[in-house]
C-alpha cells in the first residue's frame, strides 16, 4: 500500500444489491433449509423405495455425485453455504421447541477428536460397504444423520453436533479456510462500545419482562465476533447478522488460506498451534483425500489383493483397516515427523519437541487437501452432473407410473472422463502451490531468521504429496462395488 | 450472563404438544418406512427366459459383445423381440453405455458395445417380444479389467 493512501474498505456481501437484502432477510436460512429438507426427503424416499441400482437412484446420484461436488465448489466459490442450509439443524430447531436441552457437552469430549474419529469412520464405511453403490444404505445414512444430530442436540445445548461431532461439518470447517468470504465485523469501535454482546449471547426482547427473553440467538458455536479469526467453526448461519443491534456484522472478501498461517488467539478455538486436534483434522483431511482418491484406482485393487494374500484374509475389513492405518497414521507420522525434525533446527522454538513443530506446520497441508478433494469430487461432478436429468425422469416414472418429465435420457451424463484430467492436474497444482505458500508464511512467523531453511523440508513433503496425488489421478479409474479381491 | 426464558403461554403449549406428538411419531414413521423398504418386492413372473454370454472373457475395457438367447416356457426360441442393453457402472454418475440387440439366429440376439472403464458393471437387458410381453434381465459383470 502506498503511504498516504487510505486503506480500501473490503467488499461486504451484505451491502451488495439484491444478494445483500436476500442474505439479511430473517427467513433466508430457513428457506434454504426447507429446500434442503425437501431434497433430503426425496432422496430418502427414492433411496428406500426406488430402484436398487445406484446410477438410477436419486439417493446415490445426488449424495455421491452432486452433493459432494457442489459442497467443495461452494466452499471455494463463497463459503460454508451447505452448513448454512443444513436441514439437520432445521429439524433440531423444531424439535427443541418441544424439548429444550439442559446439559452441556462434557468438557473432556470437547474439541475435534470425536468429530475426527467419525470423519475417519465415514471414510472407512464408505470404502468397506461401497456406500456409493447402495441406494438404501445411503438413504439410511441420511436418516441416521438426522437422528444423530437430533439426539445429540436435544440432549446438549448449543450447536454441539455441529461443533464437536458432525463429520461433514469438520470437513467443511477445514476446507472453509480456503473460502474467499468470511463473517466478521465492520467497525471495531462499534464492538468496543457494545455492552450487550448480542452476537454471541443472543438478542433479548425489549419489552419489560420478569426475565429476559431471547428473541434471536447469537452464535451457537461460541465465536465472539470481535475476536473471531477466519472461518474455522463458522457455519455461516448468519445468526450474528440477525442478532447484532448495531448492524455491525459483515461478510467480507479476504485472501483464501491466509488464516492458516495466522496464529493469533481466536474466539472459540484458541491458538491453532496449540490445538493438536486441529492439526489432526488437517492431517486427516489431506491424507484422507489421497486415500479416498487412491481407493478408486486400479493400483488400489492390486494393493488390496497383495495385502489380502499376505494376511490370508478372506474379508475386506482387515485389509482395508491396514490400508487406512498406512495412509492415515504411518505415512503422516513418517513424512511429517521427518519434516518437523529437520525444520525445527531453524525455528525460534529450537528446544521445543517435535510435536510443537508439527502443530505449527500442519495447517499448511489444508490447501493441498482441498486441491485433491476438488480434483476427485470435481471429476464425479463434471462427468456425472447431467445424470440428474434421466434419474429424475426415472424417479418421476417410479412415482407417478408415467413419464411426466419425458422418457429417461440415459445417454445424458457429463464431460468425458479424459477431458477432466487437465482440470484435475490444475486443481492439485494449485493446491500444492497454496500449501507451499502457507508453509512459507508459517516459517516466516516461526523462524523469521531462517524462513526458507525452516520451510524447505515442509516444501519437500508437500511436493511429494502433490506428486502422489497427480500420480493417483493419472491412474485408470476402477469403479468397484461388488467384489473384494481377497 | 444469566438468561431465563419466559413462561410459555397456554396457546404455545398446544403447539408444543403437537410438536411432542410429531416427535414421538417420528421413530414410528421411520420404522414403518424401514419395514416397507425391507419387504421383498416380488418380480412379476417372466414370460421369457434369458441366457447370456459375454465376450471377451474375462471382461476387459474395450469392445464387448453380449449375446442373449431368449426362450419361452416351452423352450422354444423367441423371435422378433426388440431388445436393448443399458450398461451402468456401480458408481453413480458415470456415462452409461447403450446398445440395441440384433437378432442373428432364431431367438439369439447380439449387442455390440464398449466397456469404457474398469470396475464393476451392471447390464440391464430390456425390451418387448412380438406378443407384447416384456423382457427384463440384470447381469452383473464384476471386475472389468483395464485393456491389456
Amino acid at each position: 500500500m502506498f503511504s498516504g493512501e487510505k486503506p480500501r474498505a473490503r467488499m461486504d456481501v451484505l451491502r451488495l444489491p439484491v444478494i445483500g437484502p436476500m442474505l439479511r432477510w430473517r427467513h433466508a436460512r430457513t428457506t434454504l433449509q426447507l429446500l434442503a429438507l425437501g431434497v433430503a426427503a426425496v432422496l430418502v424416499l427414492h433411496g428406500l423405495f426406488g430402484p436398487d441400482l445406484a446410477p438410477t437412484n436419486l439417493a446415490t446420484v445426488v449424495t455421491w455425485v452432486h452433493y459432494r461436488g457442489l459442497l467443495v465448489v461452494a466452499l471455494l466459490a463463497a463459503g460454508n453455504l451447505f452448513c448454512t442450509g443444513c436441514p439437520f439443524v432445521l429439524v433440531r430447531d423444531v424439535a427443541r421447541r418441544a424439548r429444550a436441552p439442559r446439559r452441556l457437552w462434557p468438557a473432556w469430549l470437547r474439541g475435534k477428536w470425536v468429530g475426527i474419529a467419525l470423519f475417519a469412520g465415514v471414510l472407512f464405511a464408505y470404502e468397506l460397504f461401497d456406500l456409493w453403490a447402495l441406494p438404501r444404505a445411503t438413504a439410511w445414512l441420511v436418516v441416521g444423520y438426522f437422528g444423530a444430530a437430533l439426539a445429540i442436540d436435544l440432549a446438549f445445548k448449543g450447536a454441539t453436533f455441529c461443533k464437536h461431532l458432525c463429520p461433514i461439518g469438520q470437513f467443511s470447517f477445514a476446507a472453509s479456510t480456503l473460502s474467499p468470504l468470511e463473517v466478521g465485523i465492520r467497525d471495531r469501535d462499534v464492538c468496543a462500545a457494545c455492552r450487550t454482546a448480542d452476537c454471541i449471547a443472543g438478542r433479548r426482547a425489549p419489552v419489560p419482562a420478569p426475565a429476559p427473553v431471547i428473541v434471536q440467538r447469537g452464535c451457537e458455536l461460541g465465536l465472539f465476533l470481535p475476536s473471531k479469526v477466519g472461518n474455522l467453526d463458522c457455519t455461516f448461519c448468519l445468526d450474528c447478522v440477525q442478532a447484532c443491534p448495531h448492524d455491525n456484522v459483515a461478510i467480507t472478501a479476504r485472501v483464501p488460506g491466509a488464516e492458516l498461517a495466522d496464529d493469533r488467539w481466536r474466539s472459540g478455538i484458541g491458538r491453532l498451534a496449540a490445538r493438536p486436534d486441529m492439526a489432526a483434522l488437517a492431517v486427516l483431511f489431506t491424507f484422507g483425500a489421497l486415500l479416498n482418491a487412491f481407493a478408486m484406482t486400479g493400483p488400489a485393487f492390486e494393493v488390496q489383493r497383495v495385502l489380502a494374500g499376505a494376511l490370508g484374509a478372506g474379508r475386506e475389513a482387515p485389509v482395508l483397516a491396514l490400508l487406512f492405518v498406512g495412509f492415515l497414521v504411518v505415512a503422516p507420522l513418517v513424512l511429517l515427523g521427518a519434516a518437523a525434525a529437520v525444520s525445527r533446527g531453524g525455528s525460534t522454538y529450537a528446544a521445543a519437541p517435535l510435536a510443537r513443530e508439527l502443530l505449527q506446520y500442519a495447517p499448511a497441508l489444508v490447501p493441498l487437501g482441498v486441491g485433491i478433494w476438488l480434483a476427485h469430487y470435481g471429476f464425479h461432478l463434471l462427468t456425472g452432473f447431467v445424470t440428474i436429468v434421466p434419474v429424475t425422469q426415472s424417479a418421476v416414472v417410479d412415482a407417478l407410473g408415467w413419464a411426466a418429465l419425458g422418457t429417461p435420457r440415459w445417454g445424458w451424463a457429463g464431460l468425458q472422463p479424459g477431458s477432466v484430467l487437465p482440470l484435475q492436474i490444475g486443481f492439485v497444482i494449485l493446491g500444492t502451490a497454496g500449501a507451499l505458500a502457507v508453509a512459507h508464511a508459517i516459517a516466516e512467523r516461526a523462524a523469521p531468521a531462517h524462513a526458507r531453511r525452516a520451510a524447505a523440508p515442509w516444501a519437500v513433503v508437500l511436493i511429494v504429496l502433490g506428486a502422489a496425488a497427480l500420480w493417483i489421478f493419472a491412474q485408470p479409474m476402477d469403479m468397484r462395488g461388488v467384489e473384494f479381491p481377497g | 450472563m444469566h438468561v431465563r426464558l419466559a413462561r410459555v403461554p397456554a396457546r404455545r403449549r398446544l403447539t408444543r404438544d403437537r410438536h411432542v406428538r410429531l416427535i414421538r411419531f417420528l421413530p414410528l414413521a421411520v420404522a414403518l418406512a424401514g419395514c416397507v423398504a425391507a419387504c421383498g418386492r416380488t418380480a412379476p413372473a417372466a414370460e421369457v427366459r434369458v441366457e447370456w454370454t459375454l465376450t471377451p472373457t474375462p471382461p476387459a475395457v474395450g469392445p464387448a459383445i453380449l449375446v442373449v438367447r431368449c426362450v419361452d416356457f416351452a423352450g422354444e426360441p423367441v423371435r422378433g423381440a426388440s431388445l436393448k442393453v443399458e450398461g451402468h457402472m456401480t458408481h453413480p454418475g458415470m456415462t452409461p453405455v447403450l446398445a440395441d440387440f440384433v437378432e442373428r439366429e432364431a431367438g439369439v440376439y447380439h449387442a455390440a458395445f464398449e466397456f469404457t472403464m474398469s470396475g464393476d458393471w451392471i447390464l440391464l437387458v430390456s425390451g418387448t417380444v412380438a406378443s407384447g410381453g416384456a423382457v427384463r434381465d440384470r447381469i452383473e459383470v464384476a471386475n472389468v479389467r483395464p485393456a491389456a
